[in-house]
C-alpha cells in the first residue's frame, strides 16, 4: 500500500513534466516537493503562442494551417475519410442537401499515428530518469490526417450545436460512453451503427449516432440543444440552452451517418 | 477586469499543471488547454467579469476531458519524449511512478474526482457540482479510485499544495 504522499508526489512529478512541456526545453532535474518556481520566460514564450491560437478560433476565421483544397462533389473518386476539416465540411454539408445549414465556428486536424511514448500507460522510463522534450510540431493535413468540426446547425429554424468527426481505423472507444443510452444496432453491409440520448440538464437533449463501417470508419456525429454538442450540466461551461430541443432527430442523425453521400 | 492575454500569462502554466495531473499525458494536457483557452478567448467578457475566473476556465478544462468529443481523439501528434537515464536510482522514485500508472489507467470520471479532491482541494459537493453528479457518486468514485491506486488513507501526509 502506497499513502497520500505517494499520490502528492504523482502529481508533483506531472506538474514537472507540464512545466518542462511548456518551456519546450530539456527539464532539469530538480529535487522531489522543492519548491515549484513558474518559470517566467515560458510563460512570456506561451502567451505568444496563445495569441495565435485564439485568434486561430475567433468565430467565421478561416485561420486552418495550410491544406488542401476544398473538395467538391465533382471529384469522382475520393477516400473514405476526409482528410482536412474544408473536405469534412464540404462532404458534411453534401449529406445535409437541404436540411439543414451549417456554421462551422471549431475545427481540428488530428492525426491517426499512435500517440508518442510519454503515454504512461507505455513502460516508464527509468527511475531518474529525464525526458527531453521538442515543440509539438503543427499538424497540417495531409493523407494521414483526419478532421474534427462543430458549430451550429440550423434546421426547419430551430439552432442548436453540433461536432462531426469521420476517424479512419477501429476507434477503441465505441458507445463506452457514461450516462448515455446507447443503441447498437448491425446493418445489412456490416456496418455498426449506435445512437444516443443524453440528457444533462433540465430541458437539455443531446443527441449522438455513430456508424463503425466494417473497414474500421467510424463517423460520429452529435447534436444538441446546448452550447457543448456532448450537453453539459446545468450553470456549467457549454449548459446554456438554446432551443426547445435539438435542430434534428435521431432518425435524422442515423439516416446522415449512413449515407452513401459521405 | 483582467485582459486575456494578461490572464493567459498569469495562469496558463497553473492550466497546464492541472491539465497533466487530470491527463497523465503533456500532449494531451497541450491539447486540452489550448482548446479550452481558445473557446475562453470568444467569450472573455463574460467569463472576465465573472468572481473566479479561473474556476470557471478551469471546469471548462474538467468538462472538456470528459466530453463526448474528447473521448475521440485518440491520436493527436504532440511532444516526443524519448528517455534518457539518470543513474541515481530511487525506490521512491519507481514508486511514484507506479503511482501515476495506476492513475493513468483509472476511469476518466474516478481519475477527475480523484484529482479534484487531492490536487484542486475541491470538497464532494464542488466536485458533484463540476462533474454533473451527486455527492455519494463522488465518494464512491474517489473511494474505488483509491483501492485502485492502493493509497493508505490511515497513513497520514500533508494537503497537496497545487501551484499556482
Amino acid at each position: 500500500m502506497s499513502d497520500l504522499r505517494t499520490l502528492h508526489d504523482a502529481f508533483a512529478e506531472l506538474e514537472r513534466r507540464a512545466d518542462a512541456t511548456a518551456a519546450g526545453t530539456a527539464p532539469v532535474a530538480r529535487p522531489r516537493r522543492a519548491v515549484r518556481l513558474v518559470p517566467v520566460a515560458a510563460a512570456a514564450a506561451v502567451v505568444a503562442g496563445l495569441v495565435a491560437s485564439a485568434v486561430w478560433w475567433v468565430p467565421g476565421d478561416s485561420g486552418t494551417p495550410a491544406g488542401p483544397p476544398t473538395t467538391s462533389s465533382t471529384i469522382a473518386v475520393r477516400g473514405p475519410v476526409p482528410h482536412s476539416p474544408d473536405d469534412l465540411v464540404a462532404r458534411f454539408r453534401e449529406v445535409l442537401g437541404d436540411t439543414a445549414t451549417v456554421e462551422v465556428t471549431r475545427e481540428n486536424v488530428l492525426s491517426s499515428t499512435p500517440p508518442p511514448s510519454n503515454d504512461p500507460s507505455e513502460p516508464p522510463p527509468g527511475p531518474g530518469s529525464v525526458v527531453t522534450l521538442s515543440p509539438p510540431p503543427p499538424v497540417v493535413p495531409d493523407a494521414s490526417t483526419y478532421a474534427m468540426v462543430g458549430g451550429t446547425l440550423t434546421s426547419a429554424g430551430v439552432t442548436g450545436s453540433f461536432a462531426l468527426v469521420v476517424e479512419p481505423g477501429a476507434s477503441d472507444v465505441w458507445c463506452g460512453i457514461p450516462r448515455v443510452d446507447c443503441d447498437v444496432s448491425t446493418l445489412p453491409d456490416g456496418s455498426r451503427l449506435a445512437t444516443g440520448t443524453a440528457r444533462r440538464a433540465p430541458g437539455a437533449e443531446s443527441y449522438l449516432a455513430c456508424l463503425r463501417r466494417p473497414d474500421g470508419t467510424m463517423v460520429f456525429l452529435q447534436i444538441s440543444n446546448q452550447e457543448d454538442p456532448s450537453g453539459a450540466a446545468a450553470g456549467s461551461p457549454g449548459g446554456e440552452i438554446h432551443a426547445p430541443r435539438p435542430p434534428l432527430t435521431v432518425d435524422q442523425l442515423k439516416a446522415i451517418v449512413t449515407s452513401d453521400e459521405w | 477586469m483582467e485582459l486575456f492575454a494578461e490572464y493567459v500569462a498569469r495562469q496558463r502554466p497553473a492550466l497546464m499543471r492541472f491539465a497533466t495531473v487530470l491527463t497523465c499525458r503533456t500532449w494531451l494536457a497541450e491539447d486540452l488547454v489550448s482548446d479550452v483557452l481558445g473557446r475562453a478567448f470568444e467569450r472573455w467578457d463574460r467569463i472576465s467579469a465573472m468572481a473566479e475566473p479561473h474556476a470557471y476556465v478551469r471546469r471548462m478544462v474538467v468538462n472538456e476531458y470528459l466530453s463526448w468529443r474528447r473521448r475521440l481523439t485518440r491520436a493527436s501528434p504532440r511532444a516526443e519524449v524519448g528517455p534518457v537515464a539518470v543513474s541515481d536510482g530511487a525506490d521512491e522514485r519507481a514508486e511514484r511512478d507506479a503511482m501515476i500508472r495506476r492513475l493513468a489507467a483509472l476511469p476518466r470520471k474516478q481519475r477527475a474526482a480523484v484529482v479534484l479532491r487531492y490536487y484542486a482541494g475541491l470538497s464532494d459537493r464542488e466536485i458533484a457540482a463540476q462533474l454533473g453528479c451527486r455527492e455519494p457518486t463522488v465518494r464512491s468514485q474517489v473511494h474505488r479510485a483509491l483501492k485502485v491506486l492502493r493509497v493508505d488513507l490511515t497513513a497520514g501526509a500533508p494537503d497537496f499544495q497545487e501551484t499556482s
